[in-house]
């Protein structure tokens, strides 16, 4: 024990208390990197959520738009001089428009209907190199640009629940010259309470961050998702059905009104009027 | 670089950034899923109410109101479910709600309307019920609006509605619409009920039967309203609106009737009240105007403790303004109502046999009345009423017209002395157990016990059990009678099984010919 004291005394306070901060940003270390991987887990799942809604109901209500949108565009034909009939062809071809554009490319990528489930595995992956490569804690203005592209690798090797990738690019980083610090106490000292603030305010912004996606279109349809498979329902599935009934009446409505014009046209031909 | 720009370069290559299409496209699958979700918890609503369930119906309809604040047929439900259980200041404010939604519904103004009537709030009444009958030429479209909800299945598509019953997800749901059968009566009281509001258009003659009803009753309500405010001018014009919509409106004569009782116009009020009576010959009330026309409570109270009465009894206790044969022919009505029998004196015979009928029943009543079981029942009955378990009306002939709150007063008084006497005979048959009795104490005692009796019986029959609760008395005792047989416990009796038999085939030989000539 003497011993021991002996050798605490002979630390400098700056070493003590380079000390103390260490183990102060190793805590905070821990935490912001589990935050990290909340967020960008979220981020994720939301994008799932986008990909997935549009795929099975996007598609859905752009046939459903198109379909609206030539029969107003009918109505207007059959109206020539109704100026309101007019504008609404003209707003509901935009609206079909917009909405097959949206889910145009959408269709385009790869249509696979798990959801992001990360495994304890690929999320420790994560966190230890969300500790070691975080730009915010990085030293200087350039390894932080460096630390940036690394960390959106990272980033989609998680999204894209790729282990083997992110064992690589943490061997990666440990190679490179950027994971080694070799600094005075002094120096050092400064350093670390700057990153210490940095990850506090990174924390305190991740914190807002979720909070605002919580609010989100997006997360409020997640959560309807997740609620309804507790429920052994598929409310995805369940709202393309709606829609789908929706594009049924609308087809009907406009064959009916199809067969109508028709029928007037052929009666006008009789007449001798056309 | 700022703090912000910092916490914003590690957002990660725009993972979730939505465009406005996009947005869009996703808030109008959020609208689909709420209304989704609220039509299972209205259906589910439904199946409950349709069970009987109405505590767990209100709480599905108020999750689908928290979901959908705007559904209005699911404050409509809350409202008649609220109304049904008597709680009206709930009912008025869900149907406050649905007004607020729809303004011109109008099962919403009727039915708050009926929650005001019966919470006494007269003023409000009148205004709901005009404004129904104001708003009513759109009533086809107010109640299609009123239940949205219902469009789902008005839109034929029932293999859709089967669909979305089938997503009902809690074990105890799937039972219920399994054993009742319910997803398919649903939709068939849907087929049955509701699209005939599509298909019958509401004009000119081809009057959908049940939207008259609509308009008969509400004419009838406010006429009854302003009988309230005591203006009767305004309540004339209603009521004659009513029974003009519904000539066979029985409630609707009788209120008329009221109406011209209470402005002195006693003729009218006599057809009216006469004309209620022909459509509802047990239209208690209307029987009871007619006789207060007519001045009968001192012909009644007298027939009531006498069991008949002569055409002399008649003449001698009506007043004298009342004299046509018309007029007499409407009390003999009333009589004839209160199960009263007439006789004609110049028949000195048939007064004889009518004295020795009511002798008769006197004797019968006395003999039901002299037994304990008999006794007990009696004071049993008394309880039921003091707690309104019972009615008065339920248990007794009430000659006289009287309310019923009066009724249930007079027979209390009657069993409370009952009680009385029957309590100190309780006490004189425990001194007659003693075995040193002297025989002349005896004697005194079994006399006062006798007295004690006899005045029980008197009070008993002052109480005019109905015949329905005469026949009670004695099925009690037959069955105590066969107990007795059955398990030959003579003891607390004191008397033989063949005594008790012979003393109930004579009350029951009594109680028929009671029957049979009254």
């Amino acid at each position: 024990m003497k011993q021991i004291n002996s050798l605490i005394k002979q630390m400098t306070p700056e070493e003590i208390e380079l000390e103390k901060k260490r183990a102060e940003l190793l805590i905070l270390e821990d935490e912001l990197a589990q935050r990290e991987l909340d967020l960008t887990t979220l981020h994720v799942d939301l994008k799932e959520v986008r990909r997935l809604y549009l795929i099975i109901v996007g598609v859905k209500f752009s046939l459903l738009d198109n379909i609206n949108a030539q029969i107003a565009e009918l109505r207007a034909r059959l109206n020539p001089k109704d100026k309101d009939a007019h504008k609404e062809a003209i707003r509901s071809r935009t609206q079909a428009k917009e909405s097959a554009n949206a889910t145009g490319s959408i269709e385009k990528e790869e249509y696979k209907k798990e959801p992001f489930k990360p495994s304890e595995n690929l999320k420790q992956l994560y966190r230890d190199l969300a500790k070691k490569v975080h730009p915010d804690l990085a030293p200087d203005k350039d390894a932080r640009v460096k630390r940036h592209k690394f960390m959106q690798e990272v980033n989609r090797a998680y999204a894209a629940g790729d282990e083997e990738r992110l064992r690589s690019l943490i061997n990666e980083w440990e190679r490179s010259p950027d994971a080694v610090f070799g600094e005075g106490t002094g120096a050092e000292l400064i350093r670390i309470i700057r990153q210490i603030a940095v990850a506090i305010n990174r924390i305190d912004a991740i914190g807002k961050e979720i909070e605002n996606l919580k609010k989100s279109e997006l997360y409020i349809l997640k959560t309807k998702i997740e609620k309804s498979q507790n429920e052994g329902r598929d409310i995805l599935s369940e709202m393309a059905a709606e829609v789908d009934a929706q594009i049924k009446d609308a087809n009907t409505r406009l064959r009916d009104m199809k067969q109508n014009a028709d029928k007037k046209v052929h009666k006008d031909r009789k007449r001798g009027i056309h | 670089m700022t703090a912000e720009s910092e916490n914003k370069s590690l957002i990660i290559h725009s993972l979730y950034e939505l465009t406005v299409t996009e947005r869009a496209l996703i808030e109008r699958g959020i609208l689909l899923a709420q209304s989704y979700d609220s039509f299972i918890f209205f259906i589910k609503g439904i199946i409950y109410e349709i069970n009987g369930k109405h505590d767990d119906a209100l709480t599905s309809y108020k999750k689908v109101v928290e979901m959908n604040p705007k559904c209005a047929a699911a404050y409509y439900k809350m409202g008649a479910i609220y109304q049904l259980k008597g709680e009206n200041d709930k009912a008025i404010s869900n149907y406050t709600s649905v007004i607020k939604i729809e303004p011109e519904n109008f099962f919403a103004y009727y039915y708050r309307g009926i929650s005001y009537k019966r919470r006494r709030k007269v003023d409000q009444a009148i205004s709901d019920f005009k404004k129904a009958l104001k708003i009513a030429p759109t009533m086809k479209n107010s109640f299609m609006k009123g239940l949205f909800t219902y469009q789902w299945i008005l839109k034929l598509d029932y293999t859709l509605v089967k669909k979305k019953l089938s997503l009902l997800t809690s074990q105890e749901e799937k039972v219920l619409r399994l054993s009742s059968g319910i997803g398919e009566r649903f939709v068939y009281d849907s087929e049955g009920t509701f699209l005939n509001l599509y298909s019958e258009p509401i004009s000119g003659k081809t009057f959908w039967p049940d939207v008259k009803r609509y308009f008969y009753n509400l004419y009838y309500w406010l006429s009854n309203e302003y009988v309230l405010k005591k203006e009767y001018e305004k309540a004339i014009e209603y009521i004659n609106r009513a029974i003009n919509l519904n000539l066979n409106f029985g409630s609707a004569y009788k209120l008329r009737g009221l109406i011209y009782y209470n402005t002195n116009q006693q003729n009218q009020a006599i057809v009216d009240f006469k004309k209620a009576i022909e459509i509802n010959s047990k239209d208690d009330n209307a029987y009871k105007y007619l006789a207060k026309i007519y001045k009968m409570e001192q012909l009644l109270s007298f027939a009531g403790g006498v069991g008949f009465l002569t055409y002399a009894d008649i003449n001698n206790m009506l007043p004298d303004d009342i004299i046509s044969s018309d007029q007499i022919d409407d009390v003999i009505l009333i009589l004839r109502y209160k199960n009263i029998n007439i006789i004609d004196e110049t028949e000195q015979e048939e007064l004889e046999i009518a004295k020795k009928m009511a002798y008769g029943v006197r004797e019968t009543m006395s003999a039901i009345f002299s037994l304990q079981i008999t006794i007990k029942e009696v004071i049993n009955i008394g309880n039921k009423l003091l707690t309104g378990e019972i009615k008065s009306k339920d248990i007794s002939d009430n000659i006289c017209f009287r309310e019923e709150d009066e009724q249930t007063e007079i027979i209390l008084k009657l069993i409370a002395r009952i009680n009385e006497f029957n309590d100190k005979n309780n006490v004189l048959r425990a001194k007659l157990k003693s075995s040193s009795l002297t025989r002349k104490k005896r004697d005194s005692l079994n006399s006062e016990v006798e007295l004690y009796t006899q005045r029980i019986g008197i009070l008993c029959r002052k109480i005019r059990f109905s015949k329905k609760q005469i026949h009670c008395f004695i099925s009690l005792l037959r069955n105590a009678a066969d107990e007795i047989k059955a398990t030959k416990v003579f003891h607390d009796l004191g008397i033989a099984v063949e005594e008790i038999t012979t003393i109930i085939d004579d009350i029951e030989e009594g109680y028929k010919k009671y029957i049979s000539d009254g």
